[in-house]
């Protein structure tokens, strides 16, 4: 990109019609964020007619904007509520609301919004720098990859998430049992449908969401949980007298490393078609919890894995635009309405787009530094404002959140159907986690359980059902081997395990 | 409520059994080797084998099956918040069937007053906060995000 580029982009993006459309957007992005039950997609998607009367630059603004809080701004039901705003901040909910349980609300949500927005100005950067060669290497990517790359997800997912890697299994297994539901994603037949039509579209991850981690979490609250009646009382305030951001530049230094690996990851998988986004979340949090000196302190309110986490998030959100740019190949759901925005508005993406007129691709990626910027003092005010939830009593909160569970479920699809389904969740989830199997596992099966059988028929149907197949391709077998290695060292981390407590049981 | 492992291993294994009798009852297509049933076939596996060695691995520490101990307790507290856990599932449910005969208005305001009562609210907060936070949560979701809620008999108030 030349100088000249960036100079007239830059004139492009500091017009007065496209920063009101990054200040809306943000402003719009962090109300929907917050509520939950609403997605990044939806509130996209509400966009789309406001568009219709806006210039090309402006309306991706907006959408770059909105998508970029929607998705920062899930995390605060997360933090608060322990409910996830997104799949990818399913990943670091519990972490977030341990801290919340510990008094660190403040801390929870500080972290949340500095590091995505400092990971999504990495992945800026990154879609700025290396975005075509990303683009090209993604393409190369088969289904074998894909594969490989969903189960290193799953399994990072299914062995972080607690104590017994057995469990976290089961619940993985269930998740994805879950997403078989519905049509068959290659052949198209209805399967454990029971005849039922909704049943038939499948389940939607959001009403899980929100009956596993809130509806179940009420639950467990109003059960005891195992904590005592003083501290059931208790009002859920902080405790630490904090201002947002306070320590984080701390957080900063003790952890750079935790930041630039989440940071880097989120901006290589993110421009992977289909999984990356979600994905570099729950990959980044169980790599952090690897590579801890202290990865017995993830899961208690420890900030490294959500650091880690939240870095890879946003950064994964500015990358998972490189396909949808570059070869007009949209990889989520966001993506796919921008691109038929851009259409809408006679720019057509691809690789023409970037040889006649780089100038646009290049405005684009800006908005995604001024939104990313923006994310620093409009979480500064969601932060203040978050305070005040915690300072609620918990006979008002718990009945507003029961509220919000409620239509949350019913506005995803506006039926009583994601209801019934939230509240199932809720009760298999209470009685999941009562007796250690981790809920994580559940969602992150549910979302990839689609993108993994489809791969895995596709590839067995190319290999002609030779599973040598899976490493044939360099990449494919490099990805698989780690997939071996990390089974191969759970399992031997386990069996040392059983054979030192063995070992001190013989010798007490 | 906590359940042995022997038996949530027990239930898991048995599951397993059902999802691989329910993945070989799926209608195979002609000429397609892999189909609808592989991964499902291969989840039963699975749960069949972890629900085995969970049920197997657990020590015998004469614990009982279903330990219900966190729901017991009878000073006021604990009376209240098991009636409120009931209500939560059993207000929602109900919800299930009220929901669009009632609108979201009316049915959203009894649960939540229902609900705010019972885990010991004064009546003068819920009369302010319940009608203020669901008239705000319709007008939000509604009005402003375009989310079809029913009104119930309020319609023509709301509308």
């Amino acid at each position: 990109m030349s100088a000249a580029t960036l100079a007239e982009a830059l004139g492009l993006v500091f017009h007065l019609p496209v920063l009101l459309a990054i200040l809306g957007g943000a402003v719009y992005g962090l109300f929907i964020g917050a509520l939950p039950g609403l997605t990044a997609t939806m509130a996209t998607a509400l966009l789309v007619p406001l568009t219709f009367y806006m210039a090309p630059l402006p309306a991706i603004a907006l959408i770059v904007s909105s998508t970029a809080m929607a998705i920062t701004a899930g995390d605060i039901p997360g933090a608060l509520l322990r409910i996830p705003g997104t799949p990818a901040s399913a990943a670091y909910t519990e972490e977030s609301y341990a801290m919340t349980r510990k008094g660190l609300a403040v801390r929870a949500l500080s972290i949340g919004f500095f590091f995505s927005a400092t990971g999504g100005l990495i992945g800026a950067t990154a879609l700025l720098l290396t975005g075509p060669l990303l683009a090209k290497l993604s393409l190369n990517f088969s289904s074998f990859e894909f594969f490989w790359l969903a189960v290193l997800g799953l399994l990072a997912c299914a062995l972080v998430s607690g104590s017994s890697p057995v469990k976290g299994a089961v619940a993985l297994a269930l998740g994805l049992l879950v997403s078989t539901v519905g049509l068959d994603v290659t052949s198209g037949q209805p399967r454990f449908t029971f005849g039922s039509i909704e049943l038939s579209g499948g389940v939607s991850f959001i009403p899980v969401m929100i009956g596993m981690f809130a509806f179940s979490e009420i639950l467990r609250g109003l059960s005891g949980g195992g904590t005592d009646p003083a501290v059931r009382r208790a009002k859920p305030v902080e405790t630490l007298p904090m201002r947002p951001y306070q320590g984080i530049f701390g957080l900063l230094r003790r952890h750079p490393r935790n930041l630039l690996r989440g940071s880097a990851l989120g901006a290589t998988l993110g421009a992977l078609p289909g999984v990356g986004g979600d994905l570099a979340a729950w990959i980044a949090y169980g790599l952090s919890s690897r590579f801890s000196k202290t990865p017995e302190k993830f899961g208690t309110g420890h900030e490294e894995g959500l650091i880690e986490a939240t870095s890879a998030n946003n950064s994964g959100l500015s990358s998972a635009w490189i396909p949808a740019l570059v070869f007009g190949i949209p990889g989520d759901a966001v993506t796919a309405i921008a691109v038929g925005v851009l259409y809408m508005k006679g720019v057509a993406p691809g690789p023409r787009l970037f040889a006649e007129n780089p100038t646009m691709p290049t405005a684009i990626i800006l908005c995604f530094f001024l939104a990313n910027l923006l994310l620093f003092p409009l979480g500064y005010i969601a932060i203040r404002g978050a305070r005040l939830v915690l300072a609620v009593p918990r006979n008002v909160i718990v009945p507003m959140i029961l509220v919000c569970c409620f239509l949350g479920s019913y506005a995803i699809n506006n039926t009583l159907f994601g209801v019934g389904i939230m509240l199932v969740a809720g009760l298999v989830g209470y009685v999941m986690e009562r007796n250690g199997y981790p809920i994580a596992p559940v969602i992150l099966g549910l979302v990839l359980g689609p993108v993994l059988e489809r791969n895995f028929i596709m590839s067995m149907q190319i290999a002609r059902g030779d599973l040598a197949g899976f490493f044939d391709r360099p990449v494919a077998a490099g990805l698989g081997l780690i997939v071996i290695a990390v089974i191969a060292l759970t399992l031997f981390t386990q069996i040392r395990k059983a054979l030192r407590h063995r070992r001190a049981g013989q010798h007490p | 409520m906590r359940i042995a492992d022997r038996l949530s291993g027990s239930v898991l294994a048995l599951f397993g059994l059902l999802v691989i009798w329910g993945s070989t009852r799926l209608p195979q297509v002609p000429g397609v080797r892999f189909g609808a049933d592989l991964l499902p076939l291969g989840l039963g596996i699975a749960l069949l084998g972890f629900g085995l060695i969970i049920a197997l691995s657990s020590r015998r520490d004469g614990r009982v099956w279903i330990n219900l101990e966190d729901w017991r307790g009878k000073d006021s507290d604990r009376r209240r918040d098991r009636l409120a856990a009931i209500w939560s599932l059993g207000g929602l449910a109900l919800g299930l069937v009220l929901f669009e005969p009632l609108g979201f208005p009316l049915y959203g305001m009894g649960f939540m007053a229902v609900m705010m009562a019972l885990m010991g609210a004064r009546w003068p907060v819920i009369a302010l906060i319940c009608p203020g936070f669901i008239l705000l949560l319709h007008y939000v979701f509604s009005g402003l995000l375009r989310v079809s809620l029913p009104a119930g008999p309020l319609a023509g108030i709301l509308s």
